[in-house]
């Protein structure tokens, strides 16, 4: 082995330069939302596959569908969930890559803005096509 | 093994990745080494160094595995170059250094960050028994020979120049475990860092590829297991920005390989295809998110652009590529649920157990789905 005599640092005295947001909850949001989409996309492919008779296929079928308010909520619901999911899953992938800090809270940013564009448009759509036939 | 045969060789190939300081890039030299039983790979680069070229430069010490310093990709995987056969590796042999850190010359690479990462989370060190030993003399972590393969394995070293790394994680949940008088608050606010255990994805090179049979990985879960407890139990440690130069590979990129450190199929393990999978199917799924909602949007055209779309749809082609939506999907979800378990310390005895099973029930799923979708 090689032959080493540092001086230990002494992390615990060192300054706090910022506080960091706590990763303990990215972590554990990932792990939620990512339980809570199983349930919701298992609703989501039973319901449009099962419940509906033959599936979801014509325009007239789709609008009556997403003109039931209970479908309407758990739709909104995995739009929200699975688009924090996915944006934060490309976080980690892109924080995979080392960016500097500087980047890293610019990216985080706009992926927060890419998120509530996202869920904004989905929820148009969504109100958009139910509001229609 | 494929000993006796290659006893009967006369010459093992070797191609040698050499880089001198200053150059950009490294080159490969092939030297033809004269096989003897037994032979280890350290056996023939110190030939190759006497013989042929000794311009080439490696570390090495004790020669029985217990020094860590002869540390170096063997054909692609992490090993020990002094406890390596030659016999096993058959007639051709590719020998590279460490991945993840910069590199000095030839098969040399810089471990001083390796190091300072190991005593910023104030590693723990032989015991003192009667005042005899550390801290005056030489100093390692116990159990670990600091050789860093386990570091040059992880996928995520490869790319995060920040990240900790296993080695500097295993010792602080060590801290934690037993601190023997140190403050584990420091070890642990070190590593409730975003780029700390928390970076960690489960894809267990670090364990595979460990020459003194320890289990970093399972380490960083328990570790992660006793940051959620704290956290959850409102016992935080206190959070620091972590030294910036305490790292493996510090600030340089050398010898860091980037998305090629994820996608090198040699020697790797099924928790690391898993980590690539996860990684492939969540850009993919991530993609159809944005394509669905584009779908969707053929709603606001009215009846015909919709009616228009669902003859396309239906086509086999289409179905086909139902398919792989959804068996990326079940291999994105399983492997999402295994790193949540494993991740959260929860289950960890029982990896493969949890890996035959999380394969045997997505190919299930995606079976039925295929003879539903055609059927």
């Amino acid at each position: 082995m090689l032959m080493r005599q540092r001086q230990k640092p002494d992390v615990a005295a060192k300054p706090a330069a910022r506080q960091r947001s706590a990763p303990a909850w990215v972590w554990l949001a990932q792990v939620g939302t990512g339980a809570l989409l199983l349930v919701l996309l298992t609703l989501h492919m039973i319901a449009q596959h099962y419940v509906a008779a033959a599936g979801l296929r014509t325009y007239a079928e789709v609008v009556d569908w997403l003109r039931n308010p209970v479908v309407f909520v758990i739709e909104l619901a995995f739009l929200v969930t699975v688009t924090w999911h996915a944006l934060l899953g490309l976080r980690g992938i892109l924080l995979d890559f080392g960016p500097r800090e500087r980047t890293e809270r610019l990216l985080t940013r706009g992926l927060m803005i890419l998120g509530v564009a996202t869920v904004s448009y989905g929820a148009w759509l969504l109100i958009t096509i139910a509001g229609q036939g | 093994m494929n000993t006796g045969s290659l006893t009967a060789r006369r010459t093992v190939r070797f191609r040698v990745a050499r880089r001198r300081r200053g150059e950009r890039e490294c080159h490969y030299d092939e030297f033809d080494v004269p096989y003897r039983p037994g032979m280890t790979v350290l056996d023939a680069l110190i030939s190759i160094r006497t013989d042929q070229d000794p311009g080439l430069t490696l570390r090495h010490s004790c020669r029985h595995a217990s020094c860590g310093t002869c540390g170096m990709r063997v054909n692609g995987r992490e090993r020990l170059a002094c406890v390596t056969p030659v016999g096993d590796l058959g007639d051709k042999v590719l020998v590279e250094p460490l991945s993840g850190a910069a590199v000095l010359s030839d098969l040399v690479v810089d471990m001083r960050p390796f190091y300072e990462a190991l005593e910023a989370v104030g590693r723990p060190q032989l015991r003192a028994v009667d005042g005899h030993g550390p801290p005056d003399g030489p100093v390692r972590l116990e159990d670990c020979i600091e050789c860093g393969l386990c570091t040059s394995a992880c996928p995520l070293v490869a790319t995060d120049r920040r990240y900790l790394g296993p080695a500097a994680l295993a010792a602080a949940e060590r801290v934690v475990r037993e601190p023997r008088g140190q403050d584990p608050a420091a070890a642990l606010a070190l590593a409730d860092q975003e780029h700390g255990a928390w970076r960690c994805h489960v894809a267990l090179e670090c364990s595979q590829v460990c020459p003194a049979g320890l289990d970093p990985a399972g380490a960083i879960m328990e570790l992660r297991r006793e940051l959620l407890r704290r956290r959850l139990g409102h016992k935080s440690p206190q959070h620091e920005e972590p030294a910036e130069d305490g790292r493996w590979g510090g600030r340089r990129r050398g010898g860091r390989r980037g998305v090629r450190g994820w996608l090198d199929p040699r020697g790797r393990h099924s928790g690391m295809w898993t980590f690539v999978a996860g990684r492939l199917t969540g850009l993919g799924l991530l993609c159809y998110l944005y394509l669905h909602l584009i779908v969707l949007s053929l709603l606001t055209r009215g009846p015909g652009t919709w009616d228009r779309f669902i003859e396309v749809a239906s086509h086999p082609a289409f179905l086909a590529l139902d398919v792989l939506m959804i068996a990326g999907l079940v291999v994105h979800g399983l492997h999402g649920v295994r790193v949540a378990l494993l991740g959260s310390g929860l289950l960890t005895g029982t990896r493969k157990a949890l890996m035959i099973t999380s394969v045997v029930s997505g190919g299930l799923v995606v079976l039925t789905a295929a003879l539903f979708l055609f059927s």
